[in-house]
């Protein structure tokens, strides 16, 4: 990167990102699980500041998720187990498209989070999503159990997440993101996989599987065992992960995992990402997204960089 | 709702590790009802970056006075702990009021609040929202193991020490050492004998002790709140991680479950909470662990 040194000032400093067909105001997404269907947290933060949205899963049925308890602090993160409770895409379209709708109406981009049992299921959420005005993009989340293939995960399988992003491809009338899950040796393979199954993005990484305990007890703190491990602690492998992927794929990259502060975001895109989501912040501080991209103004102006994507992928390796 | 930074006014040490933490916030003050709760940051605050602990941690808000509110906690883990760190003038990060709030007794009705430990201050909270509504025809039963524990009482006895023992507040202890000997439901059973007004429950406690008053009252007649406490992540209804079970999913016959949808077996205690009808949830706390 040849990076002028004069400072410019924040107002001159380009944050959209051109992504997948449409156009980001910002690189700062919500992630998945972490703002609910848009409303939750409209009453703590500004959503029209936001660059975009990524809804809680979706499925074809409502899912009534896991017994409590669903989640457990950790050190610098949490692990959680909600089992993806979700209204079922019917629900969704009745009651949350409206607000979803606003979001749009102020220029923030909404993504709809699709789950799934099947390869069926998944295309099934995508073809009933088709001509939804609310929705700019899919994100598909193949970290569900395949119940075709005795619970394995798509998202470990080649294979699996290839069909799996096919099938919901054929089914979307919108771009498909593919979110990949980190429970694997070699990422960078998934997203290739991913790629080739038609994905237009993939957005990475879901969140780490972990055991938290109750010493005494000598039980899991969680409810079915295991959950999933997010927070600033998943931060340096997701960075890993954001990287080796970026350079393996010719499709833009959405990178996340414990981002808490502007300099996490830019971090996210050096090493390749075009856009970032913020997840556990949410739960802490609800006005981490507009700190984000406050900070991601205030630093590309005193770096006198113009358009904050021209640092994406600008990682010295070597 | 308000994402805010209070002040600490007072931090007191009510002995065996129960603490009155009061901070100062108008704007939380100011959209206070009885029964809501704040999420606290308990850890250092940096400038930017994750706090540790993580998380924030659910209070009660028992009191406010003006532009400050108190809550009673008892350290038990590594947030609480912290808390019991702080010091006058200290920034703590606040969400809230958050939740819902008591259903009001009509005229006529005994209010009966029944407190547990340090599940007592969502009773002070509601003991002073009948005062301020005019509504004096209330009882507070209020319990703990021993006397060693009476620092959670702070609220009542600060609020009414008048009427401790004589009036319109009980203290009960399991070990009869200080008070009527034995728990609150036992205390208020003995008192009502003599009653024949209608009553309205309130409870706030241990869960072995709502799954008790939700059955007498269930019994008796009586309707009854309850406000719970679950493991909460966010408290805003986004993290999905503090569910409570809904009776009537997890009681009905197949045929009524056709009629609801999966996704409410499951009731966030932050956003549909903390206070649910005793009949309305199963009181299983699902192994809370601090």
């Amino acid at each position: 990167m040849s990076a002028p040194t004069t400072p410019i000032d924040p107002a001159d400093v380009d944050l959209s990102v051109d992504i997948t067909g449409f156009t980001l105001p910002n690189p700062v997404l919500l992630a998945s699980g972490t703002a609910g269907y848009g409303p939750e947290l409209s009453h703590a933060m500004d959503m029209t500041r936001l660059g975009g949205f990524v809804t809680k899963g979706i499925a074809m049925q409502p899912w009534e998720g896991n017994a409590p308890p669903r989640i457990a602090e950790t050190s610098s993160g949490m692990l959680n187990a909600i089992g993806l409770q979700n209204v079922g895409l019917a629900s969704f379209l009745e009651h949350k498209t409206p607000y979803l709708r606003e979001l749009r109406a102020a220029g923030v981009k909404v993504v709809v989070n699709v789950i799934g049992k099947t390869v069926e299921e998944y295309h099934d959420v995508a073809h009933g999503l088709r001509g939804c005005d609310a929705i700019d993009a899919l994100e598909l989340n193949i970290s569900c159990p395949n119940i075709k293939e005795g619970g394995i995960a798509f998202g470990t399988d080649c294979t699996a997440a290839a069909e799996a992003t096919a099938a919901t491809v054929e089914g979307a009338d919108k771009p498909v993101w593919v979110k990949l899950s980190p429970n694997v040796s070699d990422i960078a393979s998934m997203g290739v996989a991913c790629e080739q199954g038609g994905a237009a993005g993939l957005s990475l990484i879901n969140t780490l599987i972990g055991l938290a305990i109750d010493l005494e007890s000598r039980r899991p703190r969680l409810s079915i065992g295991k959950g999933g491990l997010s927070g600033p602690a998943i931060k340096p492998v997701a960075l890993r992960m954001t990287s080796e992927v970026s350079r393996a794929v010719s499709i833009p990259v959405v990178g996340m995992g414990g981002i808490w502060t502007a300099r996490d975001a830019l971090e996210f895109m050096v090493c390749g990402a075009s856009a970032v989501q913020i997840g556990t912040a949410n739960f802490v501080n609800p006005r981490t997204a507009e700190q984000v991209v406050d900070g991601m103004r205030a630093w590309c102006a005193a770096q006198g960089i113009r358009r904050v994507t021209d640092i994406v992928g600008t990682l010295k390796l070597g | 709702m308000h994402e805010t930074v209070a002040t600490v006014v007072e931090n007191r040490d009510l002995g065996s590790g129960v603490w009155l933490l009061r901070l100062r916030s108008a704007a939380v003050c100011a959209a206070q009802r009885p029964g809501r709760f704040v999420m606290l940051g308990t850890g250092e605050a940096p400038e930017s970056g994750p706090p540790s602990p993580i998380l924030r941690r659910p209070f009660s808000i028992q009191r406010v006075t003006d532009d400050v509110f108190e809550v009673l906690y008892r350290v038990v883990g590594v947030g609480t702990g912290c808390m019991s760190e702080m010091t006058p003038g200290r920034p703590v990060p606040v969400l809230g009021p958050l939740g819902n709030s008591f259903t009001m007794p009509q005229p006529g009705e005994r209010a009966v609040l029944l407190g547990g430990g340090v599940g007592i201050p969502p009773m002070v909270a509601l003991a002073d929202g009948l005062e301020q509504s005019g509504h004096a025809e209330w009882r507070a039963y209020l319990g703990v193991s021993s006397a060693a524990d009476a620092g959670c009482f702070v609220g009542f006895a600060e609020g009414y020490a008048g009427e401790l023992d004589e009036g319109r507040v009980l203290r009960a202890t399991m070990d009869g050492s200080l008070g009527f000997e034995g728990n609150v439901v036992q205390a208020w059973l003995r008192d009502r004998e003599a009653w024949t007004v209608p009553e309205r429950v309130y409870a706030c406690g241990p869960m072995p002790m709502l799954r008790a008053v939700a059955k007498t009252c269930a019994d008796l007649g009586v309707p009854a709140e309850v406000s719970v406490e679950t493991m909460m992540g966010c408290g805003v209804g986004i993290c999905m991680g503090c569910v409570i079970e809904n009776r009537s999913y997890a009681d009905g016959t197949d045929a009524q479950r056709a009629g609801m949808s999966p996704y409410d077996r499951w009731l966030m205690a932050c956003t549909k909470g903390p206070v649910f009808g005793a009949q309305a949830v199963v009181l299983d706390d699902g192994g809370l662990l601090h």
